[in-house]
């Protein structure tokens, strides 16, 4: 029998579809086919992601879809403070989730998001399973800014540093005592954490920086499993029509104002500026570049935002497509109907899942040259930065894009191999062992630490 | 004879006794000298009587009960100083001829001719005039026992509404309670709660200035006196409203709950006063108001109050709640409660089990019972039946079950109850009518999965040696598990325990849910149990409230006649739970509840779970 691990997450991507939760999915999946660990996975759910609240009394759980390994964590948002990030309804904790851990007693317990969860749900995890190893994946900075966790600051440029006075400064409402107040609950329960993983070095640093020791964290890249992509070893020019411009821009993402939809927008708006509305010749002018923007939850934004896209788009015209909505099954056909994947955040990024699928599908990344984003891309070997919020940097970056005769061919050509999941998972599974002092034996029960 | 015993000759006491000592027969020195006529049921009569006890043989001698004390000094009397006055209390109407009324062992004569018939009124005024508050106390009192003489209701009635005027005319009373900010004590009757003649529930505030310890008492309409021994909590809006500092107003506790077993019944509905006394002796007090009769407003109110019992305590469930709630629940026994048992289809020839099955307003669940039966060949051979706890669903249950017969085919019974009993009596009810030797218990909302269930569990149950109680695996609609068996919890280190259910949430093929194996107790939702068994300990509990308690109590009454209770891995139904989120009664009922299962079952459980830990 192999040892278990449990995967927590703050959602399921059958209930709202997501970056972390979808690679948590997938990890859980891939681990399971590995057959190195057995795993069940913890899905927080509950509004405002789902609509319906707890079903059944006396329980938090509920299977997914009839899975034996998969479970809904069903918690009350009424009860949980945002600040803080812990459930004032400790029952939560050293009940139904201890409960649950009493029943699968897991070897591993690896933390993807305790969003909505809290932080206790680490100190449960020690008090109940004293001898488990516990593993957090860093997937943003919540526990560092307040701010959604972005370290941006909401005067609108990125943070380097939070304070308790800086904190103050973006949320007046919380004195710096409460901000330093929750700096030190938050490394109270982090600090149960065997050990951190980062998918990128440029978060590992930032939270280094804040104070967690160097050799807890480990720089581990997502593992994908993209679908539709070609098998290793294809020849990634096979079905790849000659094109005689590479014009074609693709946006993919939630259209959330950090993610800059609107910078592109603009930086598309500066484009059409700059060219004539006809050749010399009087005909039109030569092929004008396109932009296709894929993703959703533009309703859900503020206002303001809102307003400014829609402005955007309207004066677009044929140039600007919103595609809207997409279907994971649908990407590679998305992909292949753009030459260049434009990732134009205005915050710093970890390890946008956008960059990894866009290489899997052999297309040159444009980004801002801030944070995970400049770290997965390299300038020039597989694909360009531009300076971040500049809509006029973004132009001309994207015009030197267009016009620079084989330079799509030779970034393409310099897109690195993706992280296979596979050997992801194995790196994983190694972790967990090294924090496993006793090797797995077959048939063994508990274990010594 | 000397001259001193001469002298003394002179009293009649002494010649009485000299008599006696004699062996001369004599009577008592003494007379009634007022009767009183209440109603059919009782006579009174006032008197007085001198000297030591004598016996007399010759007249017919009347048993009373009577009360007697001493005339006051200087109330010179004809016969002496050791005169005593005395009430007395006959059952039944006056004698018509000349009786010997036995007065605590004294043989007073009694001649119709010559004592005065009397309303109650001139009894007190004129035969009890001048004596002291506590005798009137014993006075009144006596006269509120004769309610017990009355031959039925009416008699009772009329009896009572004497009794009270007497009470009126003759009892002490204290001041009348002002309620004012400016008045020292204050005191105030919210309700009196009539559980039967005898048992009652009140709840008020009262409250001294002097903060010292008071003493509260009741006296009925009919005028019996009984001390309240009340639990106390705090009034913050009574302490507001005579002033106490803002600080101050949840530390003192005004309000008062107190249960009450008088001597005798009381009938009356007006007239009830409830008297506040402090270690100075300075009293008041106040009538309360009408007593509430219905007893579902009086259940709802007395588990309504345990909101008031002061955390760490147990004072006011023990000694208040707890009785009430027995007693409410012996008043209203389910024995009268079946009104109608119809049989649909053909009755099995010789069932072995029973399937009792409680409705309660959820009628459609009859239906989706019966279209899985109806697919399980042991259904025809089952005795079925259904009890219907929500009476004004009779009419519709009616209509559904014959039409419902026809087409599935299953042979039931439908109960129909007087009144709501809640989930232990119907289920009593129920198997009062059973005609298997095994009684299945089952939730009207939990439907089997496969065919055979039933059949496997009976197996189950008659190969396994000393098995009192079997229960299933019960899955939820998503697959994960309801219940695999029931143990005891201490809540986060509380000091009592709550039942809980092993695997509750996780998926149905969870393999430890999937070992067949001893339990501490199983679900009442889909129990099996041998008629005998249950039977023996008396059937369900029913004084729990509402549903809580009644399966772990009962498995723990099997336990201690040295039977175990068995989970069933690889028999599984479907139990479709609501969702009940707890409403503040619920929530106080469950605390009820949980004391209640406490209180019986603290140290077997104890032993129970330290055997599995």
């Amino acid at each position: 029998m192999p040892p278990t691990v449990c995967y927590v997450v703050h959602n399921h991507p059958a209930v709202m579809p997501g970056g972390a939760e979808t690679y948590a999915l997938e990890l859980f999946e891939a681990m399971r086919d590995s057959g190195r660990y057995q795993p069940v996975l913890l899905a927080r759910t509950g509004p405002p992601v789902s609509r319906s609240g707890r079903v059944h009394e006396g329980t938090l759980l509920e299977p997914v879809a009839g899975a034996a390994d998969q479970y809904f964590f069903h918690t009350d948002i009424a009860d949980y403070d945002w600040f803080l990030s812990t459930s004032r309804n400790k029952d939560v904790y050293t009940r139904f989730y201890r409960e649950f851990l009493l029943a699968y007693r897991p070897d591993v317990v690896h933390f993807q998001h305790t969003l909505f969860l809290g932080y206790d749900i680490l100190r449960e995890t020690r008090r109940t399973l004293p001898k488990a190893a516990i593993v957090y994946t860093l997937h943003e900075y919540v526990p560092i800014c307040h701010n959604n966790g972005q370290m941006f600051r909401t005067s609108g440029e990125p943070c380097m540093a939070a304070s308790p006075r800086r904190c103050h400064e973006c949320f007046p409402q919380y004195s710096p005592q409460d901000f330093f107040l929750r700096e030190r609950f938050i490394k109270s329960h982090l600090g149960v954490v065997d050990r951190f993983v980062s998918p990128s070095r440029f978060l590992a640093q930032r939270y280094v920086d804040w104070g967690i020791p160097g050799d807890r964290i480990v720089v581990e890249e997502n593992g994908r499993r993209p679908i539709g992509a070609p098998p290793p070893g294809t020849d990634q020019d096979d079905d790849e029509p000659a094109r005689k411009t590479r014009d074609r821009f693709g946006y993919f993402g939630q259209f959330t104002a950090f993610k800059g939809s609107d910078v592109l927008m603009e930086a598309m708006q500066i484009l059409a500026d700059r060219r004539p509305a006809t050749a010399p010749s009087g005909r039109p002018s030569r092929a004008r570049p396109t932009l296709r923007l894929h993703g959703a939850n533009i309703e859900h934004q503020p206002e303001e935002f809102q307003a400014k896209f829609r402005r955007l788009l309207d004066a677009a015209g044929g140039d600007v497509t919103l595609v809207g909505r997409y279907r994971p099954a649908e990407l590679p056909a998305l992909m292949r109907s753009v030459d260049w994947v434009v990732v134009p955040s205005i915050w710093w990024e970890n390890a946008p899942l956008v960059i990894q699928e866009a290489f899997a599908h052999g297309r040159p990344v444009i980004c801002s040259d801030i944070g995970g984003m400049a770290e997965k891309v390299t300038a020039g070997v597989d694909g360009l930065h531009f300076r971040a919020g500049d809509a006029t940097s973004l132009a001309d970056t994207m015009e030197r894009a267009v016009r620079t005769p084989g330079l799509w061919d030779r970034l393409r050509a310099g897109i690195a191999e993706v992280h296979p999941l596979e050997r992801h998972v194995a790196r994983l599974a190694e972790l967990y062992d090294a924090l496993r002092p006793v090797p797995v034996l077959e048939g063994s029960g508990a274990h010594d630490r | 004879m000397t001259v001193e015993s001469q002298r003394l000759r002179r009293t009649p006491a002494v010649a009485a006794v000299a008599d006696q000592r004699a062996g001369r027969p004599s009577v008592a020195v003494g007379r009634v000298e007022f009767a009183c006529r209440l109603d059919e049921t009782a006579t009174a009569f006032t008197g007085w009587f001198a000297g030591p006890a004598i016996a007399d043989r010759r007249s017919r001698r009347v048993a009373a009960r009577a009360v007697s004390f001493p005339r006051p000094a200087g109330n010179e009397h004809p016969a002496g100083p050791e005169v005593c006055g005395f009430l007395a209390v006959v059952a039944g109407p006056s004698p018509e001829e000349a009786a010997v009324i036995d007065v605590a062992g004294r043989a007073v004569p009694f001649d119709p001719a010559g004592a005065e018939f009397v309303d109650v009124e001139s009894l007190a005024w004129l035969g009890l005039a001048a004596i002291g508050p506590s005798e009137r106390t014993a006075a009144t009192g006596l006269m509120a026992a004769a309610t017990e003489l009355a031959a039925d209701d009416f008699a009772a009635g009329r009896v009572a509404a004497e009794l009270r005027r007497f009470r009126d005319a003759l009892r002490e009373r204290s001041p009348h309670c002002q309620i004012s900010p400016e008045q020292p004590q204050g005191i105030f009757v919210d309700v009196v709660y009539r559980i039967d003649a005898r048992r009652f529930y009140l709840r008020g505030w009262a409250r001294d200035a002097t903060g010292a310890e008071i003493a509260l008492s009741a006296v009925t309409p009919e005028g019996a006196r009984v001390e309240l021994s009340p639990a106390r909590f705090p009034r913050p809006d009574v302490e507001e409203f005579y002033g106490a500092a803002p600080d101050r107003r949840h530390s003192a506790r005004p309000g008062f709950v107190a249960y009450v077993e008088l001597p005798a019944g009381s009938v009356l509905d007006e007239g009830w006063v409830v008297e506040l006394r402090n270690p100075a002796g300075l009293a008041v007090e106040t009538v309360a108001p009408a007593v509430t009769r219905d007893a579902a407003v009086v259940r709802s109110a007395v588990l309504a109050d345990l909101a008031h019992e002061i955390p760490g305590s147990d004072t006011l469930v023990r000694h208040h709640t707890y009785p009430a709630l027995t007693a409410l629940r012996e008043a209203g026994g389910w024995g009268d409660a079946i009104e109608s048992v119809t049989q649909h289809g053909t009755p099995p020839g010789d069932p072995v089990v029973t399937v009792i099955v409680p409705l309660y307003r959820r009628l459609d669940f009859v239906e989706h019972q019966l279209a899985h039966f109806v697919d399980d060949p042991d259904f025809s051979a089952t005795d079925l039946i259904y009890v219907l706890d929500s009476p004004e669903d009779a009419a519709a249950l009616a209509d559904l079950a014959g039409p419902l017969q026809r087409l599935y085919g299953v042979p039931f019974r439908t109960v129909v109850l007087r009144r709501n009993l809640g989930f232990a009596d119907a289920n009593n009810a129920g198997a009062s009518l059973a005609r298997g030797r095994l009684l299945l218990l089952l939730n009207s909302d939990v439907v089997p999965d496969r065919p055979g269930w039933l059949a496997a569990m009976a197996d189950f149950y008659d190969r396994t040696p000393a098995a009192g109680a079997v229960g299933p695996k019960l899955v939820y609609e998503d697959g994960s598990i309801q219940h695999g068996g029931l143990y005891f919890i201490r809540p986060d280190g509380a000091p009592w325990w709550e039942n809980a259910h092993y695997f509750k949430g996780l998926h149905r093929s969870f393999p430890p849910a999937t070992v067949t194996r001893r339990v501490p107790g199983v679900t009442g939702a889909c129990l099996l149990v041998a008629r005998q068994h249950f039977e023996r300990i008396g059937g369900l509990s029913g004084t729990y409230v509402q549903g809580d308690y009644e399966d772990s109590d009962l498995c723990l009454r099997l336990a201690d006649l040295g039977l175990d209770c068995w989970y069933l891995a690889d028999v599984e139904l479907y139990h479709l739970e609501g969702q009940s989120y707890p409403t503040a009664l619920r929530r106080l009922t469950s605390r009820f509840n949980t004391w209640l299962h406490n209180h019986l079952w603290d140290e077997r459980i104890t032993a129970l779970m330290k055997g599995t830990a």
